[in-house]
């Protein structure tokens, strides 16, 4: 618990001491879903001409807050993945990783303070963001704020939980910028940011069902744009909640592996 | 400029902007991974917008909100057009200042700058480069959206590419003018992410500026980039353009001279500023 707190707030302290992120923290979540939302104006006409299409297809003619919660979630997996993902890398380029390993603190409680820092780093984005979002852009979520935070919460756990397997891949690859050009590329063109799954063709619908995301979308759109309650989430929330377990095993036992890779091959200060 | 071994002005210009784009294409091919990404990266960005045009689509395929706005429903052809002037907008922004930027950060800029040759050239050099990958580029990702989505652009694409031409050296003089700002600020990542991201919106690279909000649409009206991507539509889709085409070439011709005057100013102003404060090395 030690080892975590200190890498926790030795985390916080880094993110603190550049404020250029506090300026993107306000800038990214009115920009970042700005083209999309021009575009679906200019999709849907002056005069609303393409909505019954687009209502038809995403149950919804709200198509602003159609884009703008599936761009909300990707930019916290994106954040995830660049700082948590990059986390073990950037303790390898400052020369700092193999210094803290050789001392008697715990690796995997050192892991955990960076996933908990990540967390608070999530969660503070994703409030700016929805501020943001109801200030410049009018979101107004018409379900259960409650029901909302309990999915974002699983959804940020099931985000943390891929940055971790991310972490130790990226230790192990040793190329973070095309890892995650990779990894994110594989979430913006199959998780429907924009768009409902079922427009794509069916491999790749196929794709989409196997990324949590998708189910994070989909259940938070259905309860901020449809008022949809527990009872049609539920299964979207369990499978949010199971790819969240699965994944923060998976980056636990990937961290131990290249862990002991590492040891073995002394590859740990090489980069 | 000193006068090189042959006495020319001329051959040394050549030799500096040979040298330069032979070390850019050395960096490039020594990051294979990179260099796929440059081609895989638009395909992944125009995905999300692909999907949301065809969630608008009438069972017929075709977009009558989209119609009403621009005139036409060749949605794709219309964002992969915009997307040509983006991928040089992305290029001048990265290509210039950020690497500019990151030779300070490795050292190279003050013993590349020691060497008796004009910095203006070295920057041109870069410039030439990335106008040729960006291009290469381009190219690649027309003919991959034509096998992945279809793509014909319904139109001539050589009068599109004619009016690129003034657009891509208006490009490049403003970044000649950001280049010199990032010698000052000495901070490029975030300026360089959100200006080019901002300069994208802006200048309706995905979509029609008619659709941004007033406020927003007197700034995309205040860019040049704005009409240069407006005419190639309004040529090759038959668009409505937003303003008569001699008035948007004049307006092209214009920026072109402009900015690359103002910019070679302002990068030649920057350079003996930071001389003068010996900050070169600074980052």
């Amino acid at each position: 618990m030690r080892a975590a707190w200190a890498v926790a707030r030795k985390e916080l302290l880094i993110m603190l001491r550049y404020p250029t992120w506090s300026v993107g923290l306000l800038v990214w979540p009115v920009l970042f879903p700005a083209g999309y939302v021009f575009f679906g104006r200019a999709l849907a006409g002056p005069a609303g001409e393409g909505l019954a299409a687009f209502e038809a297809r995403a149950g919804t003619a709200d198509y602003v807050g159609y884009v703008l919660l599936g761009t909300t979630l990707w930019m916290v997996l994106n954040s995830a993945l660049w700082m948590l993902g990059s986390h073990l890398r950037m303790e390898q380029w400052r020369g700092t990783l193999e210094a803290n390993w050789v001392s008697p603190a715990s690796r995997f409680g050192m892991l955990a303070g960076a996933g908990a820092a990540q967390v608070l780093q999530s969660l503070t984005l994703l409030g700016v963001t929805l501020i943001e979002l109801r200030l410049l852009y009018g979101l107004a979520p018409r379900g259960s704020l409650a029901l909302m935070a309990v999915l974002l919460a699983l959804s940020v756990l099931s985000v943390v939980g891929l940055g971790l397997v991310f972490a130790s891949l990226v230790l192990w690859v040793r190329e973070t910028e095309a890892m995650v050009f990779l990894v994110r590329g594989l979430f913006t063109v199959f998780a429907g940011i924009t768009f409902p799954i079922d427009v794509m063709p069916p491999w790749m619908q196929a794709i989409g069902r196997a990324l949590p995301l998708t189910y994070a979308i989909r259940s938070l759109r259905g309860v901020a744009l449809a008022g949809w309650g527990w009872d049609q989430v539920k299964v979207d929330a369990l499978a949010i909640a199971c790819f969240g377990i699965v994944s923060l095993a998976l980056g636990i036992g990937l961290f131990r592996a290249v862990e002991r890779m590492a040891r073995q091959m002394g590859s740990l200060a090489q980069y | 400029m000193r006068v090189g071994r042959g006495g020319s002005v001329i051959v040394d210009v050549l030799r500096v902007l040979a040298a330069t784009v032979w070390r850019e294409w050395l960096v490039f091919v020594r990051y294979p991974m990179n260099a796929v990404m440059r081609l895989v990266e638009p395909i992944m960005w125009l995905t999300p917008v692909y999907f949301l045009g065809r969630t608008f689509a009438t069972a017929d395929g075709r977009l009558p909100g989209f119609e009403a706005v621009t005139g036409t429903s060749n949605f794709l052809s219309f964002v992969l057009l915009g997307s040509i002037v983006g991928s040089y907008i992305s290029a001048v922004m990265w290509g210039l200042g950020f690497a500019l930027k990151q030779q300070m950060d490795e050292g190279t800029l003050e013993a590349l700058w020691l060497t008796p040759n004009s910095r203006l050239w070295l920057l041109v050099g870069r410039s030439l480069f990335g106008l040729v990958v960006t291009g290469i580029n381009t190219a690649s990702v027309l003919v991959l959206a034509h096998f992945l989505f279809g793509f014909s652009p319904g139109g001539p694409l050589g009068a599109a590419l004619l009016v690129l031409v003034p657009t891509v050296v208006a490009l490049y003089g403003f970044g000649f003018a950001y280049a010199a700002l990032v010698l000052f600020a000495r901070e490029a990542n975030f300026l360089t992410d959100v200006g080019s991201f901002l300069i994208q919106v802006l200048s309706g690279v995905n979509f029609p500026v008619t659709a941004l909000p007033r406020a927003l649409m007197v700034l995309a009206l205040a860019l040049p980039i704005t009409y240069g991507i407006d005419l190639m539509r309004a040529l090759v889709l038959g668009t409505r353009p937003l303003v008569a085409l001699p008035v948007a070439v004049a307006i092209l011709g214009m920026a072109a001279v402009g900015f690359v005057a103002v910019g070679v100013r302002a990068f030649k102003a920057a350079e003996r500023r930071i001389q003068a404060s010996g900050t070169v090395g600074m980052h």
